[in-house]
C-alpha cells in the first residue's frame, strides 16, 4: 500500500504542469547526463560497446541499453536514432543476437550507399550513445511445435540468427532448415557463427545458395532443396522482390497460413515527374487525399475536403508543417526536392513528385 | 524618409536574390547549429539552477543580487534565444522533440498556440501594416501620424511605461483580442474559449515563481518572492527594448492595407526591410536579445536559424545598396530613443500628411 501511495504521489508530481521546472524531464535528462551519458528517465539510451564489421557493407553494432530497455523477443527489432549532420534520423533493424545476460544487445546492419543512418551508424565507436526505441514487431516464433524452415535473403539473415540462438538454449530443440541466399560466400552473414552454433543445435540444417554462382534461389530450387517445405512453419525475411515471390509461391501452393514474413524495405513510392496527378495516403494505408502535379499539399488538401491546421501560406510561420513518412516533394519556396525518406514538410510550399504517405492531424 | 519601390524586372531579380540567399543558408543548415542551440539551452538551465539556487539558499544582499541577475539572465536568454527562436521553428529541422516549435513552452506568460498564432502568423504575415499588424502599437499606441488621434493617447507615455515593465501580460493577452470583447464583438463564451491556454499558462508561471519557489525556501520566501518579482521585471523591460526598436524606430516605415494588396513575394521582403530595423552590437548582445537585433534579417527568413543572421547581415545589406533600399540600423540607444520619441509625439494630434497633387 505504502508503495503504492509513493507511486501515485510520485507520478503526480511528475505529470503535474505546476511543479515545472522542478519536473522538466528533459533538464534532468541533461544533469543526468553530464554523470552518466546512457541515463534518461525517458528516452531508452545505449552505449556502444563495439561496432564490428561482419561483411565488407555489413555491421554489427554491440549496444548496452540503459535500464529504460524492457528487452525483446528474438525475431524483434528496435528503431535506432543517431544524429545526421545535427538531424535526428532513425530506422528500424533487427535485434541479431538471442537475450543474453548481461542484457548487451546486438544489431545488424547493411551500410547502404544511400542509407544516411545506416552510414552514421557505421562510423560510431566504442562510448558513443545512441537512441533506441523498445522492440516491436509480431516476426517472432518463440515456441516451435514443428519443423521450421526459414529463408531469408542478404540482411534477412540477421532476425532469424537471433532465434536459432534461442533455440539452441532450448530443451527441445525444433528441426530447423536455413535457406539462406546470398550473392557469394564472402557474403555469407554469419557464416562462423553458425557452425559453431550446429554444434548447440543438431537438428540444423543450412542451406546455402550463392546466386553468383548458382544462380537465383527460385521456388523449383526451393522444392529441391526443402522437400518437406510444405510440413514446416516459414518465416521468412529479405528484401522486398525475394519476398515477394516466396509469398507468391507460399499462396499458389496453399500455404499462405503458415508463411510469417517480415518486410524491411519501406513503402515504395517511385518517383513519377510526367503523372498528373498523386495520391497521399494516411500512414494506414488508406488514401487521404490527391493532389494535381504541381498544386500545393495544402490547396490540395482542402480541396478534397480535409482541414489541415495552417497560417501564413507562404512558407514562414510552420504551422502547416507535417511529417511524411515516404514520398518526396518538391519545396517551391527553396526549388529543391526533399528526400524519400521521414521529415517534416511544409504543406503550404510542397508540391508532390511521388505518392506520399503523411501524418496528417485533421484540425476541423 | 521616403519609401523605395521596386516594379518588374528589377522586383524579381530582388526577389531572387534573397530566395538565394536563404536557399544558400538553409542548405548548410547541420551539426554546428544543432549544437549551437543545444548549448544555448545548457546554458539556459545553468544560470536558471543557479539563479534559484543563490536565492534558495543564499544569504545577504549579494547572494540575493547575484541570483537575481543570473535568474534574469537566463529568462532573458529563454525568451529571446530559445524559446522566440524555437516557437518559430527554427529548429524544427532537427527532429528532436525538445526543439520542436509545436512541442516546446517557455519561461512566460504567454501561451506558445496564442503565440504562434499572433506572432508567426500574423505579426510576421502584415508586419507594420496598420489595422493588421496587431503588434504595430499593440492597441495602445499611436506612433505615426497615419493612426487617427484619440484624446486617450495623450497617456501614452504613461501606459508605456505600464507596459514596459509588465511586458510579459501584453504579450499572453494579445491574441485574446479583449479589444473585440470591450467593444462587444466577443462573446463571453468565445472569450473564455479562447484565453483557456492563457489561463493555464499563465497559472502555472505565477504558481511557480511566487508560490512553488518561495515555498520550497520556507522562511526564506520573501528573499525568493521578491527576487523572482525582480528578475521577471527585468526581463520584461529588456525585451520591451528590444522588441520596440524592432520595428518603431525613427526611419521604420508602416504599410496601409490598400499599399499590400496583391503584394508578390518580392513586395514582401521588401515591406519586411523597410518595415524593421537592425540593433549594431557585440556578439552577447546579439545572444542576449535573441538575434532580434538583426530583425530585418529575421523579418526575412524568420525560419532560418538566428544564429545565421550576422553571417548574412553583409549581405542583405549589399543587396540593400544595390536595390537602393535604406537598411535601417544603429545603436541601440540611437534606434531606442527613436521609439521612445515617437511614442512622445504622436501622444499629441497632428496635422494629417497632405497627399500629394495627383
Amino acid at each position: 500500500m505504502g508503495w503504492l501511495m509513493a507511486y501515485a504521489v510520485t507520478n503526480w508530481f511528475w505529470r503535474n504542469p505546476l511543479f515545472q521546472p522542478l519536473n522538466d524531464t528533459q533538464a534532468w535528462n541533461t544533469l543526468g547526463q553530464l554523470l552518466s551519458r546512457r541515463w534518461s528517465l525517458t528516452e531508452c539510451r545505449a552505449t556502444v560497446l563495439s561496432m564490428v564489421r561482419e561483411c565488407p557493407d555489413v555491421i554489427s553494432l554491440h549496444l548496452r541499453p540503459n535500464r529504460l530497455f524492457k528487452g525483446f523477443t528474438p525475431g524483434q527489432h528496435v528503431a535506432l536514432t543517431v544524429p545526421v549532420n545535427g538531424v535526428l534520423k532513425s530506422r528500424t533493424f533487427s535485434l541479431s543476437q538471442a537475450p543474453v545476460a548481461d542484457g548487451s544487445l546486438r544489431l545488424t546492419i547493411k551500410v547502404k550507399a544511400d542509407g544516411q543512418v545506416s552510414k552514421a551508424a557505421s562510423t560510431l565507436k566504442r562510448g558513443d550513445v545512441v537512441v533506441l526505441s523498445q522492440a516491436s514487431g509480431a516476426f517472432v516464433h518463440p515456441r516451435p511445435e514443428r519443423g521450421v524452415l526459414l529463408i531469408s535473403a542478404g540482411s534477412g539473415i540477421t532476425p532469424m540468427m537471433a532465434m536459432l540462438q534461442d533455440w539452441a538454449r532450448q530443451d527441445a530443440p525444433p528441426d530447423a532448415v536455413l535457406l539462406h541466399s546470398c550473392r557469394n560466400e564472402a557474403e555469407f552473414l554469419f557464416k562462423h557463427e553458425l557452425q559453431t552454433l550446429v554444434h548447440y543445435l543438431p537438428a540444423l540444417k543450412i542451406l546455402p545458395v550463392f546466386s553468383a554462382e548458382s544462380g537465383r534461389l527460385d521456388a523449383a530450387r526451393l522444392r529441391q532443396l526443402v522437400p518437406d517445405f510444405a510440413l514446416r512453419d516459414t518465416l521468412l525475411c529479405g528484401p522486398r522482390p525475394f519476398m515477394d515471390w516466396v509469398s507468391d509461391f507460399y499462396a499458389e501452393q496453399g500455404l499462405a497460413g503458415q508463411l510469417k514474413q517480415e518486410h524491411f524495405q519501406p513503402r515504395l513510392t517511385p518517383i513519377r515527374p510526367d503523372a498528373e496527378h498523386f495520391t497521399a495516403f494516411h500512414t494506414n494505408g488508406n488514401a487521404a487525399f490527391s493532389a494535381r502535379s504541381g498544386q500545393s499539399l495544402l490547396e490540395a488538401a482542402e480541396a478534397d475536403g480535409l482541414k489541415p491546421a495552417h497560417g501564413c501560406r507562404r512558407g514562414i510561420c510552420m504551422t502547416c508543417q507535417c511529417k511524411k513518412l515516404a514520398g518526396v516533394v518538391h519545396n517551391q519556396l527553396t526549388n529543391t526536392p526533399s528526400g524519400s525518406g521521414e521529415e517534416w514538410i511544409q504543406l503550404c510550399v510542397s508540391t508532390p513528385v511521388s505518392d506520399l504517405y503523411l501524418e496528417l492531424a485533421n484540425h476541423g | 524618409m521616403a519609401k523605395t519601390f521596386l516594379e518588374g524586372e528589377r522586383l524579381s531579380q530582388f526577389q531572387h536574390e534573397l530566395d538565394a540567399l536563404r536557399l544558400q543558408v538553409m542548405q548548410s543548415l547541420g551539426e554546428a547549429d544543432a549544437a549551437y542551440i543545444r548549448k544555448v539551452r545548457a546554458l539556459v538551465q545553468g544560470s536558471a539552477i543557479a539563479g534559484r539556487s543563490l536565492l534558495m539558499f543564499g544569504m545577504g544582499p549579494v547572494s540575493w543580487i547575484a541570483g537575481i541577475a543570473a535568474l534574469a539572465h537566463a529568462k532573458i536568454l529563454e525568451n529571446m534565444e530559445l524559446g522566440h527562436n524555437i516557437l518559430h521553428g527554427q529548429y524544427d529541422w532537427m527532429n528532436d522533440p525538445a526543439y520542436n516549435s509545436k512541442r516546446y513552452s517557455w519561461d512566460m506568460v504567454c501561451a506558445p498556440e496564442n503565440w504562434r498564432q499572433s506572432h508567426n502568423i500574423e505579426h510576421h504575415n502584415y508586419t507594420n501594416i496598420i489595422g493588421k499588424d496587431q503588434d504595430y502599437g499593440y492597441g495602445m499606441f499611436r506612433l505615426t501620424p497615419e493612426q487617427k488621434w484619440r484624446p486617450s493617447y495623450l497617456l501614452q507615455p504613461f501606459s508605456y511605461l505600464l507596459l514596459a515593465t509588465n511586458f510579459q501580460w501584453g504579450i499572453a493577452i494579445q491574441d485574446l483580442k479583449l479589444g473585440r470583447w470591450f467593444n462587444g464583438r466577443m462573446s463571453n463564451a468565445k472569450l473564455r474559449q479562447v484565453s483557456k491556454p492563457f489561463l493555464k499558462k499563465a497559472g502555472s508561471q505565477l504558481f511557480k515563481d511566487y508560490v512553488l519557489f518561495p515555498a520550497l525556501a520556507f522562511w526564506q520566501w520573501p528573499r525568493i518572492m521578491l527576487g523572482n518579482l525582480i528578475a521577471n521585471g527585468i526581463r520584461n523591460v529588456w525585451t520591451n527594448a528590444v522588441i520596440f526598436c524592432g520595428h518603431f524606430t525613427a526611419d521604420a516605415q508602416n504599410f496601409t492595407i490598400k499599399e499590400t494588396q496583391n503584394e508578390c513575394r518580392g513586395r514582401w521582403y521588401l515591406r519586411q526591410i523597410q518595415g524593421s530595423s537592425n540593433l549594431s552590437g557585440g556578439r552577447w548582445f546579439h545572444m542576449m536579445t535573441g538575434n532580434l537585433s538583426h530583425q530585418i534579417e529575421h523579418h526575412l527568413f524568420p525560419d532560418m536559424p538566428a544564429r545565421r543572421y550576422a553571417e548574412i547581415a553583409p549581405k542583405v545589406r549589399e543587396i540593400c545598396a544595390k536595390y537602393g533600399i535604406h537598411y535601417n540600423t544603429g545603436g541601440f540607444w540611437k534606434q531606442y530613443a527613436g521609439a521612445l520619441w515617437r511614442i512622445l509625439r504622436y501622444a499629441f494630434p497632428n496635422r494629417r500628411p497632405q497627399l500629394a497633387a495627383a
